[in-house]
């Protein structure tokens, strides 16, 4: 490990994550890929890796990103919200759902420690769009027009409270001090407190007030009707929230004021397309990747462009930018990974695994890890940006991943869908391997040099042979010479002939 | 210009003793309707078929090794320029790389948004590219010109070829036209009809313009005449021209993106890929040969001026009866 790294990282104070734990996507509100403890980033297991367990989803479907709190790995099915054993894998306990979008949760750590996720639509009676208290962890009977934010206290798994939002929500809980923010298919952004489940205010992206973005009225026309589905971030009293418009084409990036939902700024990236990944703030910036394949810096306070960087790809609603302190990891929906450096968008380094990515990079000490639409795990040097360890997991992707000092746990997809969970192997071995994308100037050349002895043997010998049959010149134009100039000799004289 | 001797050489109009004569004798060619008919054969046509343009294509091509070992050196170095440039993508697309405009105007536009994405940096390298590859064509075209005219390449068709780059310029720009014309096509008209657009946005520009470099070479006209008469050429009837260009679109994109190996990124190609790229480099100068011939086969009997469209005079009777 870098020690350079290890002191940059100790040394930088993390705000916004206060829980000691991987508490919500992408392990804080900020969305930094970086596991934090008391303030300080803490290092996850070093590579190389083994499994240490695997938990298969009851009934086979898929479960969402884990967050990890006191020793529990914890992860929302279609059913069920299900608690693991971090150190054996075994269910610890799981508690009925009503079914709904599969999101992230969260859990937050205050006098108690609360689990939030999402749930429904999917059950019998009208919603209500208030808090209502109640003790029973039963899968709710009020979210059939909308999904429900269900507060559990993870010690008994009793229900706190329970907040209807009046649309389907897909965007998972974000956690911000004593506040969740959700957002919704309609493009609302909630905060939720955190004590009570009462609502704190509500702001709609799409009508925002505000720094209209570079493209102005047209993009947000354009935005009109699209939804917050996105997990939100929140850096610096600003919750960021990226609102897509499928049927529209259209992306917008929100900045909206966390004490009071005022507006803050609007920006549109970009037009004609709906992808557009999770955001990631810090540092005075808010990091998004675009379907024009740019990676963007905005001014956290004001929106503006600070600094683009181009990929290879687009990017999914699913990948957010890890960042570390001064850099940013970013992986694109094709495959490629980038370093960049978050002042001003430079890019230190890439890596082309040629595999699609669906989630995003987290950062453990001085190795950045990724899961792979094939069920590969990939762990990189961050500084040198070679492979250094990687294996399969079988078919099916490798998505969100959660990391704890001594784990890694990652949302497996497909047949064998559930979560697997990673530790420290001291008998494995570590390789070096540069990114497909550097030249390999001696192989390539070789290539370039034997395949062009095969192809000009493979042309030019039968070539011999035609001219042998056939003579230089083909022969119905053996007279014809190449006809240049005299040609147009000939046809300015008969041009001059003509009457 | 070469020091050849051009005095006593015979027209190219009188050196054809094998070729078909011309459909229409004693005058200017009729215009049969939208391509002239050039979608099936009308028997007898100044145009040489397509199994012996092609053919002759091949020979042209396989008997002058410099254009086999051009092909090979032409595309090595482009990859190893475009990988010092900073291009990342699939070494798959190199198998257009010598393509015949507009199709090799999708190497450029694809190679450019790849290292440059949309922006200004992406309108320098366009420019750039386009000047490079029209002055690369030209010089091909003149060498494949002498070739099918004298049986050997030498510097003399690298001469005359350069007189073509003003011609192969403008060309390069139409066809960033007819491709920005079909992706109109394609947004307006939805994946479907629009895709058939966007199609015949190419193959219409390389039917149009196909003609042009040779024209340029032989006659020495200006750009705008040899555009012209390169039009002129493609809608001379029966030539089944339309479909020698929607036979090389097939083979140029559908065929080569699902032959060539390498669909993955890398800056380090497979042997197989390399082999398969200068396979198809060397087919898209047999196509630029097979049109270069069909050219100069045609040539006496492209008109000088545009060919007025043919009334439907035999029509006119039958309504004529009938309304009796």
């Amino acid at each position: 490990m870098s020690s350079a790294l290890v002191s940059a990282f100790s040394a930088a104070p993390v705000v916004a994550q206060e829980t000691g734990a991987w508490s919500q996507f992408q392990g804080g509100s900020d969305h930094r890929g970086v596991l934090v403890d008391r303030g300080v980033l803490v290092d996850g297991p070093a590579p190389p890796y083994r499994i240490r367990w695997t938990f298969p989803a009851p009934e086979g479907e898929e479960l969402s990103g884990a967050v990890i709190v006191e020793d529990l790995a914890i992860s929302v099915g279609e059913r069920a919200v299900y608690a693991v054993d971090l150190a054996t894998g075994e269910l610890a306990w799981e508690v009925p759902r009503s079914g709904g979008p599969i999101s992230t949760p969260a859990v937050a750590r205050r006098n108690r420690i609360t689990v939030l996720y999402l749930e429904g639509p999917g059950a019998d009676d009208a919603a209500s769009p208030s808090a209502s208290p109640t003790s029973s962890p039963a899968p709710s009977d009020d979210v059939d027009d909308g999904s429900v934010l269900v507060a559990l206290d993870l010690a008994d798994q009793t229900e706190r409270w329970r907040a209807a939002l009046g649309a389907e929500s897909r965007s998972g809980v974000t956690l911000d001090a004593d506040t969740a923010y959700v957002g919704d298919e309609d493009g609302i952004v909630h905060a939720i407190a955190l004590a009570d489940g009462q609502v704190r205010w509500t702001a709609d992206l799409a009508e925002g007030s505000g720094v209209e973005g570079a493209t102005g009225a047209t993009a947000c026309d354009a935005f009109e009707g699209g939804a917050v589905d996105v997990p939100i971030g929140v850096a610096e009293d600003r919750v960021i929230v990226v609102g897509r418009n499928v049927d529209g084409g259209a992306v917008a990036v929100g900045a909206f004021s966390a004490s009071t939902g005022d507006c803050a700024w609007r920006v549109f990236p970009q037009l004609g397309s709906s992808a557009i990944s999770a955001p990631a703030a810090a540092e005075g910036i808010v990091v998004v990747g675009s379907a024009d394949r740019f990676v963007r810096g905005l001014e956290a306070e004001d929106g503006q462009e600070r600094w683009s960087s181009l990929a290879l790809s687009l990017f999914s609603p699913f990948s957010a930018p890890a960042f570390p302190p001064g850099t940013v990891y970013v992986a694109d929906l094709g495959g490629g990974l980038y370093r960049l450096e978050a002042r001003d968008g430079a890019r230190v380094w890439s890596y082309q695994f040629n595999e699609v990515v669906l989630g995003s990079p987290v950062i453990s000490g001085d190795t950045v890890l990724l899961g792979l639409n094939d069920g590969r795990l990939v762990a990189l040097n961050a500084t040198s940006g070679h492979l250094v360890w990687q294996a399969g997991t079988g078919s099916g992707r490798l998505g969100a991943l959660a990391l704890a000092p001594d784990a890694i746990v990652a949302e497996k997809g497909g047949r064998d869908a559930g979560l697997i969970a990673f530790e420290h192997d001291p008998q494995g071995r570590l390789v070096d391997v540069p990114s497909p994308t550097e030249l390999d100037a001696p192989t390539t050349l070789s290539r370039i040099g034997l395949a062009a002895v095969i192809v000009v043997a493979a042309l030019v010998v039968p070539g011999i042979f035609l001219r042998r049959r056939f003579g230089a010149t083909l022969p119905e134009l053996e007279d014809a010479g190449d006809g240049v100039q005299d040609d147009v000799d000939d046809e300015e004289t008969e041009e001059s002939d003509r009457p | 210009m070469s020091g050849k001797s051009k005095k006593g050489r015979p027209r190219s109009t009188s050196a054809r003793p094998n070729v078909t004569e011309p459909a229409v004798q004693g005058g200017p060619p009729r215009r049969a309707g939208l391509f002239g008919g050039s979608m099936v054969s009308a028997g007898d046509s100044s145009l040489p078929t397509l199994g012996r343009s092609l053919g002759r294509g091949f020979l042209v091509v396989l008997t002058q090794p410099v254009l086999v070992v051009l092909a090979v050196v032409l595309v090595a170095a482009t990859w190893l320029l475009l990988v010092a440039l900073g291009f990342e993508g699939a070494p798959g697309r190199l198998s257009d790389t010598l393509a015949m405009a507009p199709i090799s105007t999708y190497f450029d536009l694809g190679t450019g948004v790849s290292l440059f994405g949309l922006g200004t940096s992406f309108l320098i390298f366009l420019g750039m590219a386009s000047v490079v590859r029209a002055v690369l064509t030209a010089v091909l075209a003149g060498l494949i010109v002498e070739s099918i005219g004298d049986g050997r390449t030498s510097r003399y068709g690298v001469l005359i070829g350069l007189r073509a780059v003003p011609t192969q310029l403008a060309v390069q720009l139409a066809s960033i036209s007819f491709i920005f014309i079909g992706q109109a096509a394609l947004q307006a008209l939805g994946p479907g009809i629009g895709f058939l657009g966007s199609v015949a946005a190419l193959v219409g520009g390389l039917f149009f313009t196909g003609f042009a470099p040779t024209a340029a070479i032989r006659q020495g006209r200006g750009v705008v005449e040899s555009l012209r008469r390169s039009g002129r050429a493609a809608m001379l009837p029966g030539g089944r021209h339309l479909t020698l260009c929607a036979l090389y679109f097939i083979v140029s994109l559908p065929l080569a993106l699902l032959v060539t190996p390498g669909n993955e990124i890398t800056a380090n190609p497979s042997l197989a890929s390399w082999v398969v790229v200068f396979a198809f480099n060397v087919l898209h100068l047999v196509f630029m040969a097979a049109f270069a011939y069909r050219w100069i086969v045609a040539e006496p009997d492209v008109p000088d001026q545009p060919v007025p469209r043919r009334q439907p005079a035999r029509a006119r009777p039958a309504r004529a009866r009938g309304r009796r």
